[in-house]
């Protein structure tokens, strides 16, 4: 995996606590925020900085994974449940409302 | 006895006693019985040849057998004593006829079941048996009867093995397997069983989405964090900045779980706040009814609905504080007196502009004269629905003297305590007061109308309508007449006629095609006057050759034609109950309508799986999607 920016495939998730989430475009563009943010300046840096801790930030991009690997077998039902520390729910609810998720 | 009779031919069994239980299993059968009533007269006849004679002659019953049965009968009988050698073959062949019918039931129960054995769950109340006859089987089935501890070849991986009680018997090999074969069969047959009950659930679970009107699909990470946020309410301590979307989506799960309390309501208190709602509030009591109006003095809108635990104290308190209120939405407050309804109305009336009212019965005449008075002529929006203490048709005409014309622009009068309370007169002079700038319109369950309430009243002064329910207005018929109204919008976006049952083709075509383009709901549950020719023709273009054929065809016009008309918007259609509805109509409905999500189709049994439609159309309701 190349790092922030070279690699066309991947972009670079910033935390505002400084922690890097190197994730593939195609899985980032299942938020429309994250989607959107290309075309400007964040696709020449494959950088997108985001107002959210770390924590928070893994748990979004847990799901992005989660969402990207099970969205096709959905309909199928069964699949696993998606887990995340309670004591972050609220946060979370905060920052998945705004990336649309 | 005739039943028993009867059922001796047949495969069909119902209930049956523990005495005909028995005696199906001891093989004593009515012929059987027969039979052998013949044998013991014939030597009875040979002894005393007299008066048997006629009891053999009378049909035997299975009654008079069993009672006058000299056999059954413990102390023996003069037959059994002459005829001791016959009696004894004739219980040979007794237990080998039962011990025949009890394998031939064995077969037929385990016809589905390869394997029997020791170890095996399924089959154990046949085991009584198998001990009985197992050397009997082993022997027909042309196996030498082995006992644990013996060696014996598998039938499955040919190796040799020590029998052990708990080896399985293969019924299609007629063979022993040996302890690994036997391991990696139970496993087989456990991930059988897994796979079955994992098809289960997820038939469910398709099942249940598709009551909810959804389809299965990936959740969300807010709907995630909204599961564990109301499953953990207890420890939340603050809810802010998740914005108000998901605050009332919040509010709405906890209302639909039910676990909406004193303490969790509280978390929705804001002295910003300008607007609540909660939809259930049976576990909220008095005292954090007052808390609503201290923590959010700001108040505009209040929604709660079963709130039969607000007070007249809470109510007081609501006309003192909340003094920027202009929206009340009440359903089920019960306990607010016609007093204290009059004290609201006087104190905070002349602010309010959207009243909705529903479920109680201590809502007079006064207390309808006293809101009127006080807040009609500013009132844009009112809802009176199943308020049982309208007693008096004059008060409900009274309504249109107090409204300010041309303000209204929702009106709910539904389900009246008696149908004579709301008439055409009423609705007419409702409407020529508010129609100019009526937006939506129900009359849900107000029986009396009639076509007059169309013509004069819809007809005449509707002009901006958009939103039409009128359910179980049984007396609507072929002389409504639709073709005046909505000069102004056009069309209808939602409509409902569930149970509209008199009305024709000819009128619902008249409102279909003024509103064909706009609607986006349409509810038509249980008009059964509606052909399939009907939907056929309203869902098939003018230039298609079957249509252009139609018309040629029909020229005497034995059947009315109708064009086609195409329902760019139409989102949800309910067609319940319209027994012509079928799988072609379902295709056309496809086809027609691209932006169609809801379909439900109960009660149309000829609605099968067999149709073909979009897969992003739910259809609820079809008989086959049975769990």
């Amino acid at each position: 995996m190349d790092t922030a920016g070279g690699d066309d495939q991947y972009v670079t998730l910033v935390s505002a606590d400084n922690h890097r989430f190197i994730i593939s475009k195609e899985v980032a563009s299942i938020s429309s925020v994250l989607k959107n943010t290309q075309g400007f300046e964040e696709s020449k840096t494959g950088k997108i900085h985001l107002d959210m801790d770390g924590d928070i930030l893994e748990c979004v991009v847990e799901y992005l994974y989660y969402h990207h690997k099970y969205k096709e077998q959905a309909e199928y039902g069964n699949i696993p449940e998606f887990n995340i520390p309670t004591h972050l729910a609220l946060e979370l609810l905060v920052k998945a409302d705004y990336l649309d998720i | 006895m005739s039943r028993r009779t009867k059922n001796t031919g047949s495969n069909v069994r119902g209930p049956n006693s523990a005495l005909t239980e028995f005696l199906r299993v001891e093989g004593i059968t009515d012929a059987f019985r027969r039979r052998r009533e013949i044998q013991q007269d014939q030597a009875i006849e040979g002894i005393t040849s007299g008066d048997s004679s006629t009891e053999s002659s009378v049909a035997p019953t299975a009654a008079q057998e069993v009672s006058s049965n000299p056999l059954r009968q413990s102390s023996g009988t003069a037959s059994r004593i002459e005829n001791p050698s016959e009696e004894e073959d004739e219980i040979v062949q007794m237990r080998a006829a039962a011990r025949r019918k009890r394998r031939a039931a064995r077969r037929g129960s385990d016809g589905d079941d390869d394997f029997i054995g020791a170890d095996d769950d399924d089959d154990d109340d046949d085991e009584d048996d198998e001990d009985y006859d197992s050397v009997a089987r082993s022997a027909s089935l042309g196996n030498e009867y082995k006992q644990s501890g013996q060696e014996d070849v598998c039938v499955e991986c040919e190796k040799l093995f020590e029998l052990t009680v708990y080896s399985r018997y293969d019924k299609v090999r007629r063979g022993y397997l040996c302890e690994d074969c036997n391991q990696e069969l139970k496993q087989r047959e456990k991930n059988t069983r897994r796979n079955q009950q994992n098809a289960r659930r997820k038939r469910k679970k398709v099942a249940q989405a598709l009551l909810d009107k959804t389809t299965v699909s990936i959740p969300t990470l807010q709907d995630i964090c909204i599961k564990y946020i109301t499953s953990n309410i207890d420890q939340v301590e603050a809810l802010g900045g998740i914005g108000s979307i998901n605050m009332n989506k919040i509010s709405k799960i906890l209302s639909k779980n039910r676990s909406l309390n004193n303490e969790t309501m509280t978390l929705f208190l804001n002295p910003d706040s300008k607007s609540l709602e909660f939809w259930d509030c049976s576990n909220v009591d008095s005292d954090s009814f007052n808390k609503i109006a201290s923590y959010c003095p700001n108040l505009e809108s209040l929604t709660l609905f079963m709130c039969g635990q607000l007070h007249n104290d809470n109510f007081e308190y609501y006309s003192d504080k909340l003094t920027k209120l202009t929206e009340l939405n009440l359903n089920g407050p019960f306990l607010i007196n016609e007093v204290t309804w009059q004290d609201f109305f006087e104190s905070c009336g002349k602010k309010l502009e959207k009243l909705e009212i529903r479920n109680t019965h201590r809502f007079s005449n006064d207390s309808l004269i006293g809101m009127l008075e006080n807040c009609g002529k500013n009132l844009t929006s009112l809802k009176l629905s199943r308020l049982d203490g309208l007693t008096s048709a004059e008060v409900y005409e009274l309504i249109p003297h107090y409204l300010t014309p041309n303000s209204l622009t929702h009106l709910e009068i539904s389900y009246p305590k008696s149908e004579e309370l709301v008439t055409d007169e009423l609705l007419i002079n409702l409407l020529a007061i508010t129609g100019g700038s009526l937006v939506s319109l129900n009359v849900d369950g107000c029986t009396s109308l009639t076509n007059n309430f169309i013509n004069e009243g819809i007809s005449s002064f509707c002009k901006t309508l958009t939103h039409l329910s009128m359910k179980g207005l049984d007396q609507i018929n072929e002389e409504a007449n639709f073709k005046g109204f909505n000069e102004i919008n056009g069309g209808l976006i939602s409509l409902d006629l569930n149970k509209c049952i008199e009305m024709t083709e000819a009128v619902i075509y008249d409102i279909l095609k003024q509103s064909c383009t706009t609607l986006v709901e349409l509810n038509l549950n249980s008009l059964d006057n509606l052909s399939k020719n009907f939907f056929w023709q309203v869902l098939t273009d003018d230039y298609e050759e079957l249509k252009v054929n139609f018309k040629e065809n029909n020229a005497d016009d034995s059947l009315t034609f109708y064009s086609g008309l195409s329902f760019p918007l139409l989102t949800t259609l309910n067609v319940g109950f319209v027994r012509s509805i079928d799988d072609q109509i379902l295709n056309l409905l496809s086809k027609k309508c691209p932006k169609l999500k809801i379909l439900e189709v109960f009660g149309d049994n000829r609605c099968t799986y067999k149709a073909k439609t979009r897969s992003d159309m739910i259809i609820i309701g079809r008989q086959g999607d049975a769990i």
